[in-house]
């Protein structure tokens, strides 16, 4: 399901995201991985009616996967992420393990946000968020874009944004 | 009606008010009660005497303090003890004006009026209580005055307490309300058969936990010797009473029900004690469900609902449109007033999702059940479900169905509890497709969509053959961007919803 398969008169306006956003997702899952670590280790010293030789090994192979996943997921995810930006809708594609698609209708982006972590700013990205009446699905958020191109990308929705009369 | 002469409520909304707020203050009274059955009975009656004198010149004061008035621009009214409050609202906002009596209202010949306006989510006025014909007649002046100055809707919509005009209405015969309480299984009512249990007399109760626990023991001991007889008997006999408390609830919330179509907005009143008048702007419906169960459909009955962005106060997720009625007459409602065709034949998807299902529910239930494993033999159980998990599997697929029309995608599903899931491609906020690992290698697709009213997972199509998943894609987005394209031509400036 590859978006330039769907869309392939507008190849040339499907985007990918910045670059350093791979090394804010490996960082960050560096981080959690050795948290998480961090604390099977010693709930294990603590708890955990094992030969003391054992103790560690919860936490070395949870540190092993995390860090092999650091390095391993933050591209395969980046090659998949691309999002497409029509005079009247949204396509975002993602995913490696369940792959998706959605489609969002300009007509009906209730408000878009731009949020900047502490990780984001430290690269000088931003995250564009927009979100619609719809539940759980229909609220997109398309992260690692840089500062000037998230502004750029947020005045043009509004510029397309027209009242509907649906809700 | 005099201009700018103030009104004051019905004098018996103070016995009203006085009598709504008793219950509140039960809890106390048993407190105090409680707390002084060792002393005198005379302080228990002497403290509820204070209270009383206490609270009742509060109801009066609250009365005479409040008043209403109607001016050229709208409506004002004035309330408050300590803190004065005046509230205006001019005739142009109101978007519409409810109705409502319950039991005590309708003893006491009183009726409470809503104006409902644009801009805030719960009622910005409401005068309760004023009598029946009062308030008629201020229903009728509002929506005049709102038609003088707000041409454009030239439909006033009225109530079916002041019926002026032929508008489609329909009705549902309570012998069909009640047949839907007898076949639906209510969750509540298992709480209230735990609480009738508490109440029963003592040896009547005992009996029944004795029977109860000396099979369970006998089953465990000997399994060959399992007691049929008292666990079938305490089976129907809990199904039988839920079903009939269910029934009895369902009478009361639906009872008497009846609708109203009018060009912008569907009335529905409904309700055996309290009458409950729900105005639902047509434009504000989301997506329909037609819901039936393995039994109602050999009638050839079931039930239209219909969800819209904000929940009905019952708690249920959805609108009663027609509570059991017949397919022709739902099939008719929907042509004639949402122009939606309901469709003859359904689309199967493809083999495999029974299969894809059946995969996953196997990998589910036997990681669970090993895991259990390790710890006790229960974890058998959850294996010995896996072929019925199968199965269920399959029964989904057999029932599973879609169809698209122009601009309408219905959904079929359900096996016990069938439901037709009618979505107007109009309303969609947002769609597209995903595709998991089993997908992706046997080439099938899952199609979402998603309206602003929330559809608890039944809104996707899955394992749809890759060629069928862009067609319908394609044709999805095609009639989405065409009609928004044409909503924000025609209407621009329509915002006043």
């Amino acid at each position: 399901m590859q978006i330039e398969d769907i869309f392939p008169e507008h190849k040339e306006h499907i985007y990918q995201l910045a670059p350093e956003v791979r090394t804010i997702w490996g960082l960050q899952l560096m981080i959690g991985s050795v948290l998480v670590s961090i604390i099977l280790f010693v709930v294990d010293l603590l708890w955990l009616p094992v030969h003391l030789l054992f103790v560690g090994f919860p936490a070395a192979v949870t540190l092993f996967s995390g860090l092999l996943g650091a390095i391993l997921l933050p591209s395969l995810y980046y090659q998949r992420w691309r999002f497409l930006i029509l005079e009247s809708e949204i396509v975002i594609q993602r995913g490696i393990i369940v792959q998706t698609i959605t489609f969002v209708p300009l007509a009906r982006v209730q408000h878009i946000e731009i949020s900047r972590s502490l990780w984001e700013r430290l690269f000088a990205l931003a995250t564009l968020v927009i979100f619609t009446a719809g539940t759980r699905k229909a609220d997109v958020r398309i992260p690692g874009l840089d500062t000037s191109f998230a502004l750029s990308l947020r005045d043009y929705i509004r510029s397309r944004l027209t009242a509907s009369d649906v809700l | 009606m005099m201009e700018d002469q103030a009104h004051r409520l019905h004098p018996l909304t103070i016995l009203y008010r006085a009598l709504k707020a008793a219950p509140q203050y039960l809890p106390i009274f048993f407190l105090i009660a409680y707390q002084r059955t060792q002393e005198l009975s005379w302080l228990v009656i002497a403290e509820t005497l204070i209270g009383a004198a206490v609270t009742i010149p509060y109801f009066l004061l609250w009365y005479l303090l409040f008043s209403y008035r109607f001016t050229t621009e709208g409506i004002i009214i004035q309330w408050g003890i300590v803190q004065r409050q005046e509230r205006m609202v001019p005739y142009d906002r109101i978007q519409n004006v409810n109705i409502q009596r319950d039991l005590l209202h309708r003893l006491l010949g009183l009726a409470k009026i809503e104006i409902e306006t644009a801009g805030a989510q719960t009622t910005e006025v409401s005068l309760n209580a004023i009598s029946v014909a009062e308030a008629q007649q201020i229903q009728q002046l509002l929506l005049e005055r709102k038609g003088q100055e707000h041409l454009p809707h030239s439909s006033i919509p009225h109530h079916p307490l002041s019926p002026r005009r032929a508008i489609p209405s329909y009705a549902v015969p309570n012998s069909h309300i009640l047949l839907l309480g007898l076949v639906r299984f209510l969750p509540v009512t298992l709480f209230l058969i735990a609480l009738i249990f508490q109440f029963l007399p003592d040896s009547l109760r005992d009996f029944i936990l004795h029977t109860v626990t000396a099979s369970i023991n006998r089953a465990l001991h000997n399994p060959l010797d399992f007691p049929v007889f008292p666990t079938a008997s305490l089976l129907i006999g809990t199904v039988l009473l839920n079903q009939l408390l269910s029934a009895i609830l369902t009478t009361l919330l639906l009872g008497n029900f009846r609708i109203e179509v009018h060009p912008t907005q569907l009335i529905t009143t409904s309700g055996i004690l309290t009458r409950r008048t729900y105005t639902i702007p047509r434009h504000k419906l989301q997506h329909f469900t037609i819901t039936t169960n393995i039994v109602l459909e050999r009638f050839q009955l079931a039930s239209l609902g219909g969800a819209t962005a904000s929940q009905p106060q019952q708690g249920t997720a959805q609108y009663p449109l027609l509570p059991l009625s017949t397919y022709d007459v739902i099939a008719e409602f929907l042509y004639r007033h949402f122009s939606i065709a309901l469709p003859s034949t359904f689309q199967p998807v493809h083999p495999r999702h029974w299969l894809r299902l059946a995969f996953y529910r196997t990998t589910i239930l036997s990681a669970i059940g090993g895991f259990l494993l390790l710890f006790s033999p229960a974890g058998w159980i959850l294996l010995f479900f896996i072929p019925f998990a199968a199965y269920r599997s399959y029964l989904h697929y057999r029932h599973f169905g879609y169809a698209l029309s122009d601009n309408v995608l219905f959904l079929r599903s359900g096996i016990l509890r069938r439901r037709l899931t009618i979505i107007p491609l109009a309303k969609l906020q947002g769609y597209g497709g995903t595709a998991d690992p089993l997908q992706r290698w046997w080439h099938l697709r899952t199609l979402w969509v998603e309206t602003a009213a929330g559809m608890r997972s039944l809104n996707s199509i899955a394992d749809l053959p890759i060629p069928t998943f862009q067609s319908l894609l394609h044709h999805i987005r095609r009639s989405v961007t065409q009609q928004t394209a044409s909503a924000t031509t025609d209407n621009p400036t329509d915002g006043n919803s």
